[in-house]
């Protein structure tokens, strides 16, 4: 009795171990994702790492639920989604964000860098103002470098479903920044 | 139309670009050893489901408990004698002022501006008013509060049938409504 109690405990442990594992390689895999889709609501670093960890830590909390592990990605993506929004909701009244960082290489003058930021700050009010579903789009299209494969299988979309709303988005971006 | 399309690609792949580029930012460095942190000091899901069923089953013993004592150390409603009083007070009573009755509010009253409502003397259980003359619930209070036996006891009353008078039937006068009399016509 005491040696079957003993395996069962040795057996549980180990698959503990196993699942933390799994996990670290997922959390290693995914941070930047998680970090940017939160990024992309927030537009604030400090702010989308607090999200991006709370959406991990959540995450791992019913990491052992997840049926399908290799939807984590789908899944962390859409909790991460999720909680900056929310967060955005909480702090829009206190909220300041931070001045966006354009990391371009055509930037060498301070007039060329404020006519960029501009454009950026332009750019993120256009993206903001879009619905939801075509927002969540191209902001993973922005973070995968377009590959519609890859947006698809996060949102679990047909492929032929992600490029039209990407064309939309699109089509709306381009009416607004004229 | 050649050259739209073109400038259309071309404008989607400058916009694909910007994008990509606003988006290209790291986290910071201890980004990951941060979450890692933070994961240690979160339980696995299965402590949690685990502390979540021990808190609700406490949560429901303690409900239960109370529901039981509740129950159990509640009074059986017994009519008592004085519970009659609070039915006799109706408006009948009014016309007693010597009554303790709640006396109506005055409606220019200084001392109180918002709104009376009015005084309701509680019954001692529920049920509904009866009008009842005030001496006659002052009888049934004395009656219950002292009991005369020795009245309440009844004695066997013996009644022997009496004779009744002779009785005789007188006919009643007999006529025929055919005949005409005299004095009817005149």
């Amino acid at each position: 009795m005491h040696e079957y109690t003993e395996r069962l405990a040795a057996t549980a442990f180990s698959m503990e171990q196993d699942l933390q594992r799994e996990f670290e390689a997922r959390l290693i895999e995914s941070s930047t994702l998680a970090f940017r889709v939160a990024y992309s609501v927030l537009r604030n670093s400090e702010n989308a790492e607090d999200v991006a960890q709370e959406a991990f830590a959540k995450s791992y909390t019913n990491f052992r639920r997840l049926r399908d592990r290799d939807r984590f990605r789908a899944w962390l993506v859409r909790i991460t989604w999720r909680m900056a929004i929310n967060r955005l909701r909480s702090d829009r009244r206190r909220s300041l964000r931070e001045t966006v960082p354009v990391e371009t290489s055509i930037t060498p003058t301070p007039v060329q860098s404020i006519i960029a930021q501009e454009r950026a700050a332009q750019l993120w009010r256009a993206i903001d103002s879009l619905p939801d579903k075509l927002r969540l789009v191209v902001v993973l299209a922005g973070i995968e470098e377009h590959d519609i494969r890859e947006v698809a299988a996060l949102l679990r979309l047909p492929e032929g479903t992600v490029k039209s709303r990407l064309f939309l988005a699109r089509q709306r971006l381009k009416e607004l920044m004229q | 139309m050649t050259t739209d399309t073109s400038l259309d690609r071309e404008l989607d792949h400058e916009l694909d670009y910007e994008i990509e580029t606003m988006l290209a930012v790291e986290p910071s460095p201890n980004f990951v050893s941060r979450v890692r942190a933070r994961i240690a000091d979160t339980p696995p899901g299965w402590i949690m489901g685990l502390n979540m069923g021990w808190t609700s089953l406490a949560a429901g013993s303690v409900v239960v408990a109370v529901v039981v004592a509740v129950a159990v150390s509640r009074p059986h409603e017994v009519v008592q004698p004085e519970a009659l009083a609070p039915i006799a007070r109706t408006s009948i009573q009014m016309d007693s002022p010597s009554d303790d009755l709640p006396v109506p509010p005055r409606v220019n009253s200084a001392k109180s501006p918002e709104r009376h409502k009015p005084r309701v003397s509680k019954a001692a259980y529920r049920e509904p008013q009866m009008l009842i003359n005030p001496k006659e619930a002052a009888a049934i209070r004395h009656f219950l509060a002292h009991p005369q036996p020795e009245l309440v006891e009844l004695s066997l009353v013996k009644f022997e049938p009496q004779p009744l008078p002779e009785f005789t039937f007188t006919p009643l006068p007999t006529f025929d409504p055919t005949t005409v009399l005299q004095g009817d016509f005149k």
